[in-house]
């Protein structure tokens, strides 16, 4: 696509608003939101991870683009830890078993 | 001018009409922590009832990418702005109290060309015809069907905080629509609050577009009348067969991939407070845990749709979108007690209006730390009942996960 210049008098401009920048934090907070909630709901590591590396999740694939794979899954380690203390290990061969469908 | 009551704001206001209150009121709660801009809740709109010549740019429901996204472009921060402008550096609160000025009050301010009954202004074309323009929508590439760009090509990748706000109507308790409407063709209907234009009364003269500050009143050139949700009142009213006369959920309410959504109707009192309803899992979010938070309050309409805070996202940003209560409603969402827990098992888990619920409690699974405090996970069950009282969902805080195999993609 070829560059366009910024052109003041065009209506169709976007817009600015200024707004805070995100900061380490706020963009781990939105990593491990992502994660909780699916944790919670019973997702494995593997499903997780999957649904940060693919770009149709636009939240979870900016955030996996920024800090890759080793840092999300720290983070999904992070919120297994939290709402999966106990026997988590089992739980997940036994869903796995299942887990042949589905995009993510 | 009339005194009326608005909780959300913790006072009296101003506005055009005398209190007067529905027996019920059509409410919602949305999730903001696990929208995923599907716009799957959008198209479930547009397929239903937005679908015809004259309706092309009209989308009773939308899903923007704030903070730079929006529908019509700039809605929130032109009407902040005009605020701001009558009523420079007095917009705030004082505690839950706010101090400002309402578009109601606000619009006494102003000296403009013509007299408003609510401040607002008139989107224009533009603004109303490329929703979800520079947002996070993913894009394909020209002329390839089922397909997108995998690296979003064309723009660069924001890079700043970011979440997904869904929004339809909000059904308000002191609606500015209603109020800006030279002809009374907006009402407010006494069984369940729903705010309907009659289309034979509106003459398309676009006070209610102007007024709305949530910009979800909607002007069809080719029947030249005003268009917005209707709450999908028919299935309100219990007319899809599917629940065989009981009230059931809207169409995007119905339809939502990530289950942020909840939508019930709650019993008004006669002074047009929330009647006491502890089992009602609306009043519950609302009015008991407060998690759930009211969409701009200091634009005074009292809107009915309810929104838990994405909890990553700068607090003064929140706080100027959903009010002062955004501290406790993150810290609550956090770090759940078992009640919350349960009740949030009730999300998408029927089309049905769950009236209330019940929890039987079930054996505790372990005990951890949530975010530095302590927690206690107990494997209750939550039982959603109908408006009789009869029993219409079932389900558990560990509810049992499982993945539909490949042969049966797409079978139902
Ligand atoms: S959101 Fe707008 S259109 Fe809907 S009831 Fe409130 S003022 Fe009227
Ligand atoms: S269907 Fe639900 S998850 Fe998808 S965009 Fe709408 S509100 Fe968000």
């Amino acid at each position: 696509m070829s560059k366009k210049e910024f052109e003041p008098d065009d209506p169709m401009e976007l817009h600015g608003v200024e707004v805070p920048a995100s900061s380490e934090a706020e963009l781990r907070d939105m990593i491990l939101c992502f994660a909780e909630e699916f944790v919670r709901e019973g997702w494995t590591r593997e499903r997780l991870l999957k649904v940060f590396r693919d770009p149709a999740y636009k939240g979870p694939y900016l955030a996996w683009l920024q800090k890759g794979d080793e840092y999300v899954a720290d983070i999904i380690e992070q919120a297994f830890k939290m709402w999966r203390p106990v026997r988590w290990d089992l739980r997940e061969r036994d869903m796995s078993s299942d887990a042949t469908g589905g995009r993510v | 001018m009339s005194q009326v009551y608005n909780w959300q704001l913790g006072r009296t206001m101003e506005y055009p009409h005398a209190e007067h209150h529905p027996d019920r009121q059509f409410a919602f709660v949305f999730n903001l922590n696990r929208c995923i801009g599907c716009q799957t809740c959008t198209m479930a709109c547009k397929s239903t009832w937005t679908f015809s010549k004259g309706q092309e740019y009209m989308w009773w429901n939308n899903v923007e990418t704030k903070p730079y996204g929006g529908y019509p472009q700039n809605w929130d921060t032109k009407l902040l702005g005009l605020l701001e402008d009558v009523n420079p550096g007095g917009q705030n609160w004082n505690g839950a109290s706010f101090e400002g000025m309402t578009v109601f009050e606000a619009a006494q301010k102003k000296i403009g060309p013509e007299p408003q009954r609510a401040l607002g202004y008139l989107p224009t074309d533009e603004e109303w015809r490329f929703p979800n323009i520079y947002e996070d929508t993913p894009a394909g590439p020209k002329g390839v069907s089922e397909a997108y760009d995998k690296e979003g090509a064309q723009l660069p990748a924001h890079k700043t905080w970011f979440f997904y706000l869904a929004r339809i109507c909000n059904h308000c308790t002191y609606p500015a629509c209603l109020a800006a409407c030279p002809r009374n063709a907006i009402y407010k209907r006494p069984e369940d609050g729903v705010v309907l234009v009659d289309q034979t009364r509106c003459r398309g003269y676009r006070k209610c577009v102007e007024a709305c500050p949530y910009k979800k009143a909607m002007y069809r050139s080719s029947t030249r009348v005003t268009e917005k949700c209707i709450a999908c009142y028919p299935r309100l009213e219990g007319k899809d067969p599917e629940t065989q006369g009981l009230p059931m959920e809207t169409r995007c309410m119905a339809a939502c991939i990530g289950q942020i959504r909840l939508q019930g109707l709650v019993r008004i009192d006669k002074d047009g407070q929330w009647a006491q309803d502890r089992y009602n899992p609306l009043y519950y979010l609302v009015k008991v845990a407060k998690v759930a938070l009211p969409l701009y309050p200091q634009f005074g309409t009292e809107p009915n749709g309810y929104y838990i805070p994405p909890r990553w996202v700068p607090r003064g940003f929140l706080k100027q979108m959903f009010g002062p209560g955004v501290d406790h409603a993150i810290d609550s969402y956090m770090v759940p007690d078992r009640e919350l827990l349960a009740v949030q098992q009730l999300f998408r888990k029927s089309n049905r209006i769950i009236f209330s619920y019940r929890i039987e409690e079930g054996e505790k699974v372990f005990e951890t730390q949530i975010h530095g405090k302590p927690f206690t996970l107990y494997n209750d069950t939550v039982i959603g009942l109908d408006e009789k009282g009869r029993e219409i969902v079932r389900t558990q805080v560990e509810e049992p996960f499982y993945v539909r195999p490949d042969k049966h993609q797409n079978s139902i």
